[in-house]
């Protein structure tokens, strides 16, 4: 989809352009229903709290919660993974991380061990196992639990590449095991049905302007039943302001300083639209994108394509003779957005082997289209011509 | 703001919980309207609650407990 000449391939990073409801929603919060919600019980206040606790119902339904008051905004997925692993963590515990983790994991655990306050260990995603892949998974988490371990952390699909994780087994293994999970969906919210309680997550960190095309600064954690953590941010809500302690109830207790309401009123648009589009159609329609990609690319001389086999909504490549940077900058000057260099992971790129070249991201969004496809084909074909 | 007859009302922890009190009495079909506790009763500072027609008393227990909602206090203004 053409965008003043550009197309964009990018959505892994934020999805663009939003449906019209969005950028609609979003514009009427503020001129219309402009008060602080939580605030005060005047018209505007009132509004606009309206609008925020309509999202929580939107949100709890799509993800399969009962109680919409477990749905905690946050500014963005890697605010909520620090608010459920802060809050989690206590001195001593023990962690498990997969090696596919964003930055948004990796880099909160690795200073709380730096710190002493907990070990980690990371398992093993085995992404190039065709067979028995969850078996291995599953055993390499068991054979890494340790006594303390209080928590599993894991995304759900990977930001560097479309590789998902087994969350549903992961989630049993670790009920069995008394460890609480933690999943990050930032590239998989909006993608694919998430059912928090019934696949056993604890806490589930999602953006609101990734999949499921609500604007930036918009994001929430989804809390599994009975899950209380401490908090990460102290401060006014609206509610026991006489008191010094943050009060003991969801979503208050979480939620300190004013919620972005004009955010949270263009997510609740968005999510309307992937309800109303559905999570199998918005993947399936990626996976024929990432298809059409890998046999467009794949025809090119010295194109690799980093795990071909897990079809999605992201594509991996580089072009031997090229740097990915360079290879980025070549396209944006084709009018072509995409992201190259190692994208926040680099527990996910040394595990694909790619650390030291990092790579290019092809990521697919509902708007685009198949003359995307060929527009960047035709683009790396020329870049490769040149070499 | 509109106070319903006999001014009764129901002391909530939040808002909104008496946002989701509100629409579970809606479906109730019992007209609601949403307010700020002047004296809440935990003195902890604020608070919010429902006010409803006094008439409903009995019936808006029984929706609020169905649908699991605790309520601090119990309030009949003269």
């Amino acid at each position: 989809m053409e965008y003043g000449g550009l197309i964009y391939l990018d959505n892994a990073a934020t999805t663009y352009p939003k449906p019209p409801e969005v950028y609609g929603e979003t514009v009427k919060a503020m001129l219309n229903y402009g008060g602080n919600p939580g605030r005060g019980a005047h018209s505007l206040s009132l509004a606009a709290a309206k609008k925020i606790y309509e999202c929580r119902e939107s949100a709890a339904a799509l993800f399969g919660i009962s109680d919409p008051e477990r749905v905690i905004f946050t500014l963005n997925t890697t605010y909520g993974l620090n608010t459920v692993i802060k809050g989690m963590l206590k001195s001593g515990d023990h962690v498990l991380i997969s090696d596919m983790e964003h930055n948004a994991v990796y880099r909160p655990i690795y200073k709380m061990a730096d710190q002493g306050q907990i070990t980690y260990d990371i398992f093993h995603s085995y992404p190039h196992e065709t067979k028995d892949r969850t078996k291995r998974i599953c055993s390499d988490i068991v054979q890494k639990l340790r006594r303390n371990t209080r928590l599993v952390i894991c995304n759900h699909t990977s930001n560097i590449c479309s590789l998902k994780m087994p969350i549903k087994e992961i989630a049993e293994l670790c009920k069995r095991s008394g460890v609480r999970l933690l999943v990050d969906g930032a590239q998989s919210a909006g993608h694919e049905k998430i059912r928090v309680d019934e696949m056993g997550i604890d806490a589930l960190c999602v953006p609101g302007h990734k999949g499921l095309y609500g604007i930036q600064g918009s994001g929430m954690v989804i809390l599994g039943r009975g899950i209380k953590l401490s908090t990460l941010v102290e401060g006014g809500n609206g509610v026991n302001s006489l008191e010094g302690k943050m009060p003991d109830f969801t979503p208050e207790r979480y939620e300190a300083g004013t919620l972005p309401t004009p955010a949270v009123s263009g997510l609740c648009e968005g999510i309307k639209f992937v309800k109303a589009v559905g999570e199998e159609r918005i993947a399936e329609r990626e996976k024929e994108l990432f298809r059409q990609t890998r046999e467009r690319l794949g025809n090119i001389e010295g194109v690799k394509i980093y795990l071909p086999q897990h079809e999605g909504s992201v594509l991996l490549f580089n072009v031997e003779g090229f740097s990915a940077e360079e290879i980025g900058e070549r396209l944006n000057r084709e009018g072509i957005c995409v992201r190259s260099g190692h994208h926040c992971s680099a527990l996910g790129h040394r595990t694909l082997g790619t650390a030291d070249s990092g790579g290019v991201r092809v990521s697919f969004g509902v708007f685009n289209n198949n003359e995307d496809i060929e527009e960047l084909a035709a683009a790396v074909n020329k870049t490769v011509k040149e070499r | 703001m509109i106070y319903y007859k006999g001014n009764c009302s129901a002391e909530l922890v939040s808002e909104t919980v008496a946002i989701k009190a509100q629409k579970v009495l809606s479906s109730y079909a019992i007209p609601s309207s949403i307010i700020k506790v002047e004296h809440p009763s935990s003195r902890r500072g604020c608070a919010y609650g429902i006010s409803f027609d006094c008439n409903q008393r009995i019936n808006v227990e029984r929706a609020l407990k169905n649908a699991g909602i605790g309520v601090r206090k119990w309030n009949t203004e003269d």
